[in-house]
């Protein structure tokens, strides 16, 4: 346990606490712009692990209605057709490049650096006097914001240690507002109409229920932390809209095979697909991954195409 | 995924607010204060406790002498200050960064002083608006209490100066007074008109240290990197003193300020953030407009390479100086000069001032060593001689200690983070009680 809590120091906290110090130190001594570029840097940073979770989840979209077949084929059979489901499902993971836990993974790696980050504002800017002196032992010797220190948390009339709901009006409305309309709009975007109703109906719910859950939630936060959330969110947007797909949100979503990407309020680009069995005509046609993955779609098909005949020609002879 | 999904955001948004669980204080860092009473020890939750050597246990050993942690007063500090009279008492907490301060003034000659409660006639003043700056609505401060009540934090110690408390604040009312104020209040018994404040003197940033008084001049540092000696005279008009009529001088440190100047001999000893500790000579001081420049006779600055809370020590020719990364300097006073420098072996933060005092004799005759006891956060109160700097062992008290340690008749006296008042042989160094401050009972 105490060497988790070392290497989680080492590793995520110092890092970060330091980075956001010497932003500050940078950025004119503003915490709230080291907040804002210490967010967009970290986004930006993993670009690599959104893309390739939207890829995987694109990919487990393709496959949904052949485990489907599977799962039907094996239906209510004995313990070996069970494990014949599971080893015909991994074989065919496997074939696609699929990885069952790929949509969860890039999730999963991120969950440390958010939460790191929450703790690293509140750790930066200490509000009492232990976290003053913990301070010390956390700033590298040689970071030249040791001078700066106690860092300011004012940031245009907010104190970002200061709860939201405690901040003046109408920041203390406006902040929830933004974390929750920025969070929609970020899911609107990515989000299309499936064919079922059923998961129609939940897209509608979770469209809605995520960012008003989230901007409630943003009245117990802490302002930096909403601010943290705000341009996690304006980030994954933008980052949403350039490299995994391009779609007008304020239209009606579009085709039912495109997935559906649910963009976590927090700052995440949790993946989040619909099964469909079309291959659909969409609006980010030509953006590099849908076009990559319409290839190795295709690919597929040719080779189940080579596999039935090869199979056919084994039973002829 | 989906399914997991709103579970996952939930987690998150209860992690996030758990998160924010730093945001308030502990408390804990209260010195002990001998008196021929007792041992007045100030609880982190708001108790006041008194220990009596004799019978080696509190004095009401059920309720607290002063119950402040049901009154939920807040946490202490800073250490009380007892007088003949009185026991003044400084706490704050906070919610957020929403924070608030009390100052409390209780009457030692009520007859009935175990209970304290706040309808009691244990105080010493009577009902009290809490401070409300002057732009805000008076009502929106809520009722009358029993004790000075203002929304800051008082951390450092409060000093008393005639029938004016001193002592050193944040920011009041979040922005309403931003910066840090040294704040003289009227401690005279019973209702006085309006709400008790002499004067507010304004610095940038907070005051985490406490004030030192010596004739009419206090001393005290501030987070905006600045040493400054105020005027306490009576007689300055301007309640908030914008004009810093009440300004002797003020002296630009490295780095921010938070330890308590010592000031010993007409030389002012403090450190920061910087790592940098300075020797200030009170007649240059005065004569230095710039505040910027150390004169070159009698006044020298050593670079200790962390940060420095501790308030320093003297001893002889001597001056000792403990950082935040667990090193202890002995410079020598005229020079700066180490005489020896970072023993080895303390581990933990150093945040309060270390205690000077006689070894137990040797065993050939000849005089004890000068020793000091050096509290760090790191469960012990290290024995370092005054010698060589030395390790020497340590009292083991098996939690942090950030509250300086009391040396009387032979036996150290100690508050733990832990909420326990223990007590060593300097002999041995063993551990000859404990005492929980919660409930007043033995330990363990």
């Amino acid at each position: 346990m105490e060497i988790f809590g070392l290497l989680w120091n080492e590793i995520i906290m110092r890092p970060m606490v330091n980075s956001l110090a010497i932003l500050y130190d940078v950025l004119f001594d503003n915490f709230g712009l080291s907040i804002i570029v210490f967010t967009l840097l970290i986004r930006f940073a993993l670009i690599p692990l959104t893309i390739r979770q939207t890829k995987q989840m694109k990919a487990m979209s393709g496959l949904q209605p052949k485990i489907k077949a599977l799962q039907e084929k094996y239906k209510g059979k004995s313990k070996d057709a069970r494990s014949n489901l599971s080893r015909e499902t991994m074989r065919l993971y496997k074939e696609n490049g699929v990885s069952p836990i790929g949509c969860l993974g890039p999730f999963v790696i991120q969950m440390p650096i958010w939460f790191g980050l929450f703790r690293a504002l509140f750790k930066a800017v200490p509000p009492t006097p232990e976290g003053m002196a913990n301070l010390n032992g956390l700033l590298y010797s040689w970071n030249p914001a040791r001078s700066s220190v106690p860092l300011s948390s004012d940031f245009l009339g907010m104190d970002l240690v200061g709860l939201v709901s405690s901040q003046t009006p109408p920041i203390n409305i406006l902040l929830p507002v933004l974390v929750g309309g920025t969070m929609w709009l970020t899911q609107k975007t990515t989000m299309t109409r499936p064919t079922d109703p059923r998961q129609q109906s939940t897209n509608q719910i979770m469209l809605w229920m995520l960012p008003i859950m989230f901007g409630f939630f943003t009245f117990q936060f802490p302002t930096g932390l909403a601010i943290y959330i705000l341009f996690s969110n304006i980030a994954g947007f933008v980052i949403q809209y350039f490299v995994t797909g391009r779609q007008n949100p304020f239209k009606s979503a579009g085709s039912a095979d495109q997935p559906v990407l649910a963009a976590v309020g927090s700052g995440t680009t949790g993946a989040e697909t619909e099964t469909s069995d079309r291959e659909g005509t969409s609006d980010d046609a030509d953006a590099p991954i849908h076009r990559k993955n319409r290839r190795r779609s295709n690919r597929s098909r040719s080779r189940d195409s080579r596999s039935k005949s090869r199979r056919s020609r084994n039973r002829r002879r | 995924m989906r399914q997991f999904l709103p579970a996952l955001l939930a987690l998150f948004a209860f992690a996030a607010l758990a998160c924010t669980g730093g945001l308030s204080p502990s408390g804990g860092w209260a010195e002990p204060v001998v008196t021929e009473d007792g041992i007045f020890v100030a609880d982190k939750n708001g108790d006041l406790r008194v220990f009596d050597q004799d019978s080696g246990r509190f004095l009401d050993s059920g309720d607290a002498f002063f119950p402040g942690d049901d009154l939920g007063v807040g946490k202490f500090y800073g250490k009380p200050i007892i007088t003949e009279d009185a026991i003044f008492l400084s706490t704050y907490d906070c919610r957020s960064a929403d924070c608030e301060a009390n100052v409390i003034a209780i009457n030692r000659n009520a007859e009935n002083l175990n209970l304290q409660r706040r309808d009691s006639s244990g105080y010493l003043w009577g009902d009290l608006r809490p401070y409300t700056p002057p732009n805000q609505d008076p009502q929106s401060r809520g009722d009358f209490n029993r004790w000075f009540n203002i929304e800051t934090e008082i951390v450092g110690d409060i000093a008393l100066y005639g029938d004016t408390l001193i002592f050193g604040t944040s920011e009041i009312g979040g922005d309403k007074h931003p910066g840090g104020f040294l704040i003289a209040l009227d401690t005279t018994p019973g209702r006085v008109d309006g709400d008790r404040i002499k004067w507010m003197f304004p610095v940038e940033k907070r005051i985490w240290g406490s004030p030192i008084i010596v004739d009419d001049t206090a001393y005290f540092t501030s987070m905006d990197s600045h040493v400054y000696a105020v005027d306490l005279s009576e007689g300055i008009s301007e309640k908030i003193d914008t004009l810093h009529d009440r300004l002797i001088w003020s002296f630009k440190t490295d780095g921010a300020a938070t330890a308590d100047p010592l000031l010993v001999d007409g030389k002012l000893y403090v450190g920061d953030f910087e790592g940098s500790f300075y020797a200030l000579d009170l007649e240059a001081r005065i004569r230095d407009t710039t505040g910027r420049t150390l004169e070159p006779a009698g006044e020298w600055k050593f670079d200790a390479k962390a940060w420095i809370w501790a308030k320093a020590v003297v001893d002889g020719d001597i001056v000792y100086v403990a950082t935040l990364d667990g090193d202890v300097f002995a410079l020598n006073r005229d020079s700066g000069q180490p005489v020896w420098a970072a023993p080895a072996g303390i581990e933990g933060q150093i945040v309060a001032q270390p205690a000077i005092y006689d070894g137990p004799p040797p065993p050939s005759g000849g005089r004890p060593d000068r020793l000091l006891a050096v509290p760090s956060g790191e469960d012990a109160v290290w024995i370092v001689a005054t010698a060589n700097g030395q390790v020497l062992g340590k009292f083991a008290t098996n939690s942090g200690v950030k509250a300086s340690p009391v040396v009387k008749d032979n036996l150290i006296y100690v508050h733990t983070l832990d909420r326990e008042f223990q007590w060593f042989s300097i002999g041995d160094r063993s551990q000859l009680g404990c005492l929980k401050l919660q409930s007043g009972e033995r330990c363990g």
